[in-house]
């Protein structure tokens, strides 16, 4: 899953409790399951190779109760060593959802930004139907990967685009667009 | 700020604050490591209020049914505060 350039996080819609997404390849296979489990003060979401939870390939929790600035560490399930962490940027995201992507050694190494600020500001102002985009941003402002949120007001779509040269760790990617479904999601 | 961190390898590092109740990388062997000590005031807020919430019922407890109803009163919420704790 993790040398996909492009997949698809797709929230479950008929779960009561907690969360689940499905990742799927560009061709329609599911790759992978995501859980946010219920019940959590801490989020707390797991990464599966299918949604039979065969196998756990990520772990993504929340360092605190409270989220407002809350950063997510990941842990690579099988080799159980930290690859890196997601923090979210509070005050920035009232405005418009920001977030850090931290190195294993808590270093920024890239940055997720929602497209616009103006479009950030209907969205949350006037009517949350329109899309969500964001741009993965290294060092450099160089953009290695895209996220766009697909317009469907029922079901939560997110499609991840990656360059080929991109120098972020693509379990860091992956669970960034599962943490904005995850999390950003909820606010919509 | 630094917090310790210890690892089942028998590593004791010092990792930053702001990953208290986080996780890390061993220092020694790499593997992820919980870092202990959430200074989440939140946390801190719950853990005051079940410190408190237990001393009370054990108090009443004891003018109830005196020293072994406050014992096991204590005995039994204890527990079921660890599995809570446990289960979050």
């Amino acid at each position: 899953m993790f040398d996909l350039d492009r997949f698809l996080v797709r929230r479950k819609v008929f779960r009561i409790l907690g969360a689940g997404f499905h990742v799927y390849d560009p061709t329609g296979n599911v790759v992978g399951f995501s859980e946010q489990r219920a019940f959590k003060l801490k989020e707390d979401i797991r990464v599966y190779t299918d949604d039979r939870k065969s196998t756990e390939l990520l772990s993504i929790r929340a360092r605190q109760i409270v989220d407002f600035s809350a950063a997510y560490d990941v842990v690579d399930s099988a080799q159980g060593k930290k690859v890196g962490a997601l923090r979210r940027k509070g005050w920035s995201s009232i405005l418009r959802d920001s977030w850090e992507i931290l190195d294993d050694g808590d270093r920024v190494v890239a940055r997720v930004r929602e497209d616009s600020t103006a479009l950030a500001l209907l969205r949350r102002f006037l009517t949350n139907l329109i899309p969500q985009s964001f741009h993965v941003i290294a060092a450099g402002e160089r953009q290695v990967a895209r996220m766009r949120q697909h317009f469907n007001p029922f079901v939560f779509k997110l499609d991840v685009e990656i360059d080929a040269g991109c120098p972020i760790d693509r379990r860091l990617i992956l669970s960034a667009a599962i943490l904005l479904a995850a999390i950003e999601g909820r606010q919509g | 700020m630094t917090r310790r961190a210890s690892c089942a390898c028998g590593n004791e590092f010092e990792v930053e604050d702001d990953l208290a109740g986080g996780i890390t990388n061993c220092t020694r062997c790499g593997k992820a490591v919980e870092v202990g000590g959430l200074k989440d005031p939140a946390w801190r807020l719950l853990q005051a209020a079940a410190a408190a919430g237990w001393a009370c019922a054990t108090a009443a407890a004891y003018f109830r049914w005196g020293l072994g109803g406050a014992a096991l009163t204590a005995l039994c919420l204890a527990a079921i505060l660890w599995l809570v704790s446990r289960a979050l």
